[in-house]
């Protein structure tokens, strides 16, 4: 399914212009958002109460200030199902270390792990 | 008158013999019993005489008796002089085997002594190896994160380079968007060149360097810096205070000694309370044979209880709504300690104050 709206969380403002760039690139006709702070993000998060079957993507980077990747996904585990369910989180990180990326896979509140930077091809394979 | 007198005299004479007779009657009556009595008596020795013979009879055969138990007491007196003369050869044996035991027994001690002194060198060797062993296992460990940190700090930006100038072949981009790429571009090569650099200044002092130790003297060292960073203490309105009296002086390598100072301080004045003027107090101690610096803040503090073991970690920071910081700082301030050969720790209360406790073998 088409996800409604595309959440960048990173604390990079390159990376989130690479990463809305490849989004429209992919022809997606989605709402982007992107958050350099990720403590104003999960407000943002948190405070979601859209009601239609709406789905966002969340682009999420391990190596922020403040909170790490992982201490986000440790917060949203928090939250209450109704709201999980709305959002599909991937890790976003320039990282290529196996054990990075097999953290991600075993953390169930995260889908995969994706390689930056982010290109249009792996935009399509998240759809 | 010579009749009357020779009757008289014949009478007399005759009275005297029956007298006489009467006498010698007695007598022989006597003599008998006498006799008798002799007799008896002769019985009586001859059964003594005979007792005798029986008792002197006794008496040879005791003596033949004493005699066998003589010449069994001469035979067993030869045995026992044997036996004391065999005694003797004994203990003279023993007298000089135990002088042998003397001397080897000493000789023993000699070992033994050498021994225990051989067995301290070993255990101090020991005690210096596993020393050098966990030396090493520290540093390695060290250097793999080092190497894991830098090597994840380099490909940050270079994803970034990789998406930017795939961007940038694109054809008909927007000349705001070319300028943004552009930029991007130039931020991310700037960072990738810094992060080598911070690469080769680490390494710098992880190596020892040529630069030697000197005596410094910590009063002058001090206020030289005061009257170098014034403008800053001046802005923040802050109160620097220091006391070495107790240790005047210190073997150290003054550019390292110089960094240290500099990045403790100026983080206390980045990392003060707002409500207060901050307070730095810089004290010197002998203890145990080591000199121990304590460097004293009241400011925002740490928590360590999230933080721990990364406040000296490498590109590591706490406060970034505080001022600008790669988060290297204490990360050089450890390696720069360490390389000296000292200890640097921490303790510090959220909205209290930080204190860091670096100490030296004097």
């Amino acid at each position: 399914m088409i996800p409604s709206r595309f959440i960048i969380v990173d604390n990079d403002p390159v990376n989130n212009l690479l990463c809305s760039l490849a989004i429209k690139d992919a022809a997606v006709d989605a709402d982007i958002l992107a958050f350099t702070n990720p403590l104003i993000a999960f407000e943002y998060i948190s405070a979601y109460n859209e009601s239609n079957n709406s789905m966002n993507i969340l682009l999420l980077d391990i190596n922020m200030p403040i909170w790490s990747g992982w201490d986000f996904a440790d917060h949203f585990e928090k939250l209450d199902e109704k709201i999980k369910k709305r959002f599909k989180i991937y890790m976003l990180s320039s990282s290529i270390d196996n054990a990075d990326k097999l953290r991600a896979v075993e953390n169930k509140n995260v889908v995969d792990y994706i390689e930056k930077p982010l290109t249009e091809e792996k935009v399509f394979s998240l759809l | 008158m010579d009749s009357i007198s020779k009757s008289d005299e014949l009478i007399n004479v005759n009275k005297e013999l029956a007298f006489q007779k009467e006498e010698k009657k007695q007598r022989a009556a006597e003599l008998v019993i006498a006799n008798k009595e002799l007799l008896f008596q002769n019985v009586e020795k001859e059964k003594r005489a005979e007792e005798l013979v029986i008792a002197n009879k006794e008496l040879i055969f005791q003596n033949a008796e004493k005699e066998k138990r003589a010449a069994e007491l001469i035979i067993a007196n030869k045995e026992l002089v044997f036996q004391n003369a065999e005694r003797e050869k004994r203990d003279e044996e023993l007298v000089v085997a135990n002088k042998e035991l003397v001397f080897q027994n000493q000789e023993k001690e000699k070992r033994a002594a050498e021994l225990i002194i051989a067995n301290e060198e070993l255990l101090f060797q020991n005690e210096q190896k596993e020393k050098m062993t966990t030396d090493l296992i520290q540093r390695n460990k060290d250097l793999e994160q080092f190497a894991y940190i830098i090597s994840h700090n380099l490909r940050a930006p270079v994803a970034n380079i990789i998406g930017l100038s795939y961007r940038l072949q694109q054809t008909g981009l927007p000349d705001e968007l070319r300028s943004q790429i552009g930029a991007g571009l130039s931020t991310s090569v700037t960072k990738l060149d810094e992060v080598i650099r911070d690469l080769n200044d680490i390494l710098k002092i992880r190596q020892k360097v040529d630069e030697s130790k000197q005596l410094i003297k910590l009063e002058k060292f001090v206020s030289d810096i005061h009257l170098s960073i014034e403008k800053m203490i001046e802005n923040e309105k802050a109160v620097i205070l220091w006391n070495f009296t107790e240790a005047e002086e210190i073997v150290a390598i003054k550019s390292y000694l110089h960094s240290i100072f500099y990045n403790l301080i100026s983080n206390s004045l980045k990392y003060r309370q707002l409500t207060e003027p901050p307070i730095i107090k810089i004290t010197s101690y002998k203890i145990n044979g080591k000199i121990v610096l304590l460097f004293e803040d009241n400011g925002i503090g740490i928590d360590l209880s999230t933080a721990g073991e990364h406040v000296f970690g490498l590109y590591k920071r706490f406060h970034t709504n505080r001022a600008e910081g790669k988060g290297m700082g204490l990360y050089m301030v450890k390696t720069q300690v360490e390389s000296m050969g000292g200890k640097i720790s921490v303790s510090s209360e959220v909205n209290v104050g930080t204190q860091f406790r670096i100490e030296f073998d004097s």
